[in-house]
């Protein structure tokens, strides 16, 4: 049985957009989250645009407070921790931002960008300094040249890597990182997804790593959630891709197999927000399978064993078929 | 370095290109060397002298053995001088050569105590560009630390700020510096530290303590926008502390309308100092200054054109080319045309 | 027979320089050409030239654009101010990448796709406004009424596409340039937007120029595919030919990577390329002398096209 290093439990994590005569108007973007990364394992959230992902993530980070739940990596929870102790933290969990365009400083050369943390958080000579930044530039396959260009001198991919030699530089355990491949072309995606599987043998790193294309899940990880309106609609291990049972999962499996059909049962105008007052699926509203039991009440989480869990009133009817 | 040489090289290139800006940019530069210079333009004292067979430049410099010499009788034979093209002190009176209109002699006139215009217009421009600098200086540094504060960190400070830019913003800007002006001067006693702030000092102090409310809005704005930026929460995840943030990855990034704001700052400085001089709050009689020309040239302004003119045109011409650079620099700063 | 014949076409920018260095394209009527390529392929360049849209200082050195059927047929390049802006909107129109961008969000959505249409047609607006619903049912969205009223900023980015599809589509132009349409886009929203596309051009006969850097996006839809890299296009043909039988090794390794992220293992982009010879000489491993030398396109078999030194074929 494996060890947990992160282990997040109903993490919630609202906003409230102030309209002009006062009223809040509350957006929930993450609404009770549960996982586990489990040490040496590599997890894909997969999810859309405004699905949460993002917000989950910088409160792993520790960017964010999220306003319930607690988020625990090494005995700490960051959700509640001070500032020495999310110091500590930080040494070992790192994030790699999705746009390489905004996620290095233009006027700081890529010496500085990739030497940031360890001047920061380490005392550590110019010499050593030198030495540590050329081997990172090597680990992620950039010349040692590199080190005195901007990034408005380098490409999209090159930027990335950059982006990658930074979080490695503290030696992380766990790297969470934010849609990576998505600003970039296709075979830069690949050879960048390359780097990152052999980041993960060499440097013995988890990657909590968030996406919205499983083909990069399945290359890396070895679990894969899946994320819709602020909640976790499956999880699956990635050996068992075959056997995703959530209508949405199957959507993101083949994305460019999906038939515009009516929906099958009458929808109203504004359900795809429902869930946000309501306990139910959010997914109701772009469902195929929808039943009247979605309108109403909330989606049961269902383990199928194996590691393979779902929340759907579909799942739970095929379980009882059985 | 190259991206910083890059960006400002490209402002610099479009900069270049409009003939406005190369000339507010020249009147600029010829000010700042009248300022910097004015000794070797409009002074007492020979830049040059060959004297009894030794070379002095007295100017700079005044040995013992030709202290107090009367250079201007110097001019027999084995005495070579070069004297400045203006060979007048500001302050030299002469009363036998009281308003005279513009002349070989003296080339823009005098004024009604007999001093030299040309001379007083020099000195007035170090006296103007000294207040206008150093005061903008000011206003610019607690402007950056107060915006940069209050948009980084939000919340009570955010609050705290923007309430003291609303009070100050409540006070007409220049009967405030009146009233701290009509005090005469300002002590101020900090920990074993004792200043006492007087005539140009105290000038440059209130330009500067009442100036800064537009630099802290702007930067505030400007820090409000670039935090939200991916690298900024890099940093933080790399574990960098709040002023790390603030001067090594957002301030740099909000330089260039400060920029812009500080050089149509100067412009205004300068008019603020020569308005207040003018009024007789400025700076001492003494102290040349353009303002205080104007001021005196009220009642000859019938007869004596030159007393009126000389000191105006300065004033005008100073504050034309500091706009004038300070628009292009907006343009040649815009972020849209920087690839 | 071509509704749109690309010949050679030669394009600079100021910043960038050489952008297209000999392209070469043929789209007939009712096809859906895919043009895949990567970001500095000049993608968009070729776009924007057939539009007659380049930014100022960009120069034409060489090659035509004839655009039309039979009689009609015009080197666009060729044309005034004045003639192109009577093709643009109502022979050839553009769907753009970025919907939110382009559309005003201070004017009803249904408002501006009716100024489109007045702009071209002489028709009152309450002719025009039918229109419009029409239009927007012809997208597939439910309630065209309510839709019109909207502003963009209420609009999720699949329907605001499906807008701009409205309005490229609104005066049955021969030939719409889709650019990068569903790139914005989420994966499980793209389908609908490519296939809608698809639809217009079977219904209508409408001939479709579909620009995307994911071959996925573009098989779904097209009935021929042209590679493009680095100013030229590299192979051209029907796509069950060119996803099946792919000649160029590029495309071998754009198929790779668009469908299943892994490619072989090839040199980096070099940062500056050799301008004289075939392109992808430096990251290519079966390159020999001869690839110094700009390969020409040459003919495989039935209008499947190569331009590849490797590859033994007949002059075109």
């Amino acid at each position: 049985m494996c060890e947990a290093m992160l282990t997040c439990r109903g993490v919630k994590k609202s906003f409230y957009n102030r309209s002009w005569f006062g009223r809040r108007c509350r957006v929930q973007a993450v609404g009770g989250v549960d996982m586990e990364i489990e040490k040496g394992h590599s997890t894909a959230l997969v999810g859309e645009s405004g699905c949460g992902k993002t917000t989950l993530a910088k409160m792993i980070a520790g960017l964010i407070r999220p306003d319930e739940g607690e988020i625990v990596f090494d005995g700490i929870d960051i959700a509640r921790a001070d500032q020495k102790e999310i110091k500590k933290v930080r040494r070992a969990l790192q994030m790699v931002f999705q746009d390489p365009y905004s996620s290095l400083n233009p006027r700081m050369s890529v010496w500085d960008i990739v030497g940031e943390p360890l001047a920061i958080n380490e005392r550590i000579s110019r010499m050593d300094l030198d030495r540590r930044i050329e081997e990172l530039l090597g680990m992620v396959g950039l010349p040692p040249l590199y080190a005195i260009r901007y990034p408005n001198e380098l490409s999209g991919g090159e930027r990335q890597r950059v982006a990658i030699a930074r979080a490695i530089s503290l030696s992380p355990r766990l790297l969470v990182a934010d849609e990576p491949l998505s600003a970039l072309d296709p075979i830069v995606q690949a050879d960048i997804l390359e780097l990152f599987i052999e980041l993960k043998d060499r440097l013995d790193i988890s990657y909590l790593f968030i996406t919205h294309d499983i083909k990069a899940a399945v290359r890396l990880c070895d679990n894969v959630l899946v994320m819709y309106g602020g909640v976790l609609l499956e999880k699956i291990p990635v050996e068992r891709l075959g056997e995703a049972c959530h209508p949405y999962t199957e959507m993101l499996l083949h994305p460019m197999r999906i038939k515009e059909e009516r929906h099958p049962i009458d929808v109203p105008y504004g359900t795809e927000n429902a869930h946000l007052t309501k306990d139910v699926c959010p997914f109701l509203a772009r469902c195929p399978h929808a039943s009247r039991e979605c309108l109403t009440l909330p989606p049961p989480k269902i383990s199928l064993g194996n590691g393979h869990e779902v929340m759907c009133h579909l799942a739970k009817r095929a379980k009882g078929v059985l | 370095m190259s991206e910083k040489r890059s960006y400002w090289r490209g402002v610099w290139l479009r900069f270049k290109k409009r003939p406005a800006a190369m000339f507010g940019l020249s009147i600029a530069i010829l000010l700042l060397l009248a300022a910097i210079f004015a000794p070797f333009i409009a002074g007492e004292r020979p830049i040059v002298m060959i004297w009894k067979g030794k070379i002095y430049a007295p100017i700079i410099y005044e040995p013992r053995s030709i202290k107090g010499l009367d250079y201007k009788g110097l001019m027999d034979a084995d005495a070579r001088l070069i004297m400045p093209p203006i060979p007048y002190l500001p302050n030299t009176y002469n009363l036998d050569e009281v308003l005279l209109p513009p002349s070989k002699r003296h080339p823009l006139g005098t004024d009604e105590q007999g001093r030299d215009v040309a001379s007083q217009v020099i000195w007035g421009a170090r006296t103007s560009l000294v207040v206008g600098i150093l005061s903008v200086f000011l206003y610019t540094a607690i402007g950056l630390l107060l915006g940069a504060i209050a948009g980084y960190f939000g919340g009570v400070i955010d609050m705290v700020v923007s309430r003291l830019i609303e009070v100050m913003l409540c006070f007409p800007s220049f009967f405030l510096m009146l009233a701290l002006l009509a005090m005469g001067s300002v002590s101020i006693d900090l920990m074993n530290i004792h200043i006492k702030l007087s005539g140009i000092h105290m000038i440059i102090f209130v330009i500067g303590i009442t100036g800064w409310t537009g630099v802290a809005r702007l930067v505030r704005g400007e820090v409000l926008k670039l935090k939200q930026l991916e690298y900024v929460a890099a940093a933080k995840v790399a574990g960098a502390s709040p002023s790390r943030i603030i001067f090594r990855h957002i301030l740099p990034h909000a330089i260039s309308p400060v920029v812009v704001v500080a050089t149509f700052g100067v412009a205004s400085a300068i008019l603020a100092e020569s308005g207040l001089s003018f009024l007789g709050f400025g700076v001492p009689p003494y102290v040349p200054s353009w303002g205080g020309m104007l001021s005196r040239a009220q009642d000859f302004m019938d007869t004596c054109w030159w007393l009126v003119v000389v000191p105006g045109a300065a004033i005008f011409v100073t504050t034309l080319a500091y706009n004038l650079i300070g628009e292009a620099l907006r343009d040649a700063m815009d972020p849209r045309l920087v690839v | 027979m071509s509704l749109l014949e690309v010949k050679g076409l030669k394009v600079d920018l100021p910043t960038c320089g050489n952008v297209l260095n000999g392209v070469s394209l043929t789209i007939g009527r009712g096809e859906v050409c895919g043009l895949v390529g990567e970001s500095g392929s000049g993608k968009t360049t070729l776009a924007l030239s057939i539009l007659r849209l380049l930014p100022k200082g960009a120069k034409i050195k060489g090659g035509q654009i004839l655009f039309g059927m039979g009689d009609e047929k015009n080197d666009l390049l060729s044309l005034s101010a004045a003639e192109m802006r009577k093709m643009r909107g109502r022979l050839i129109s553009m769907v753009p990448q970025e919907p939110g961008k382009a559309l005003n969000p201070v004017m009803k959505v249904g408002d501006q796709i009716l100024e489109a249409i007045l702009a071209h047609k002489k028709i009152t607006k309450d002719v025009g406004r039918r229109a419009v619903l029409d239009l927007l049912r012809s997208v597939c969205i439910d309630e065209p009424e309510r839709i019109y009223n909207s502003y963009p900023h209420e609009l999720s980015g699949g329907m605001k596409q499906r807008i701009l599809i409205a309005m490229g589509v609104s005066l049955s132009p021969r030939l719409i340039i889709a650019d990068e349409p569903t790139s914005a886009l989420d994966p499980t929203i793209r389908a609908g937007i490519i296939n809608l596309l698809g639809e217009i051009s079977s219904s209508t006969g409408t001939s479709i120029l579909l620009i995307t850097h994911d071959m996925e996006v573009a098989s779904a839809i097209a009935t021929h595919i042209a590679v493009m890299y680095k100013g030229m296009v590299l192979e051209s043909g029907k796509k069950e030919e060119v996803l099946q039988g792919s000649l160029h090794p590029y495309t071998g390794v754009l198929i790779a990577a668009s469908t299943k992220l892994c490619k072989p293992r090839m040199p980096e982009d070099p940062a500056s390329p050799s301008r004289d010879g075939c392109p992808f000489y430096e990251r290519c491993w079966l390159r020999k002398e001869v690839c110094k030398k700009m390969p020409e396109m040459k003919m495989w078999r039935g209008g499947h096209l190569v331009a590849c030194h490797m590859v033994e074929g007949e002059d075109v």
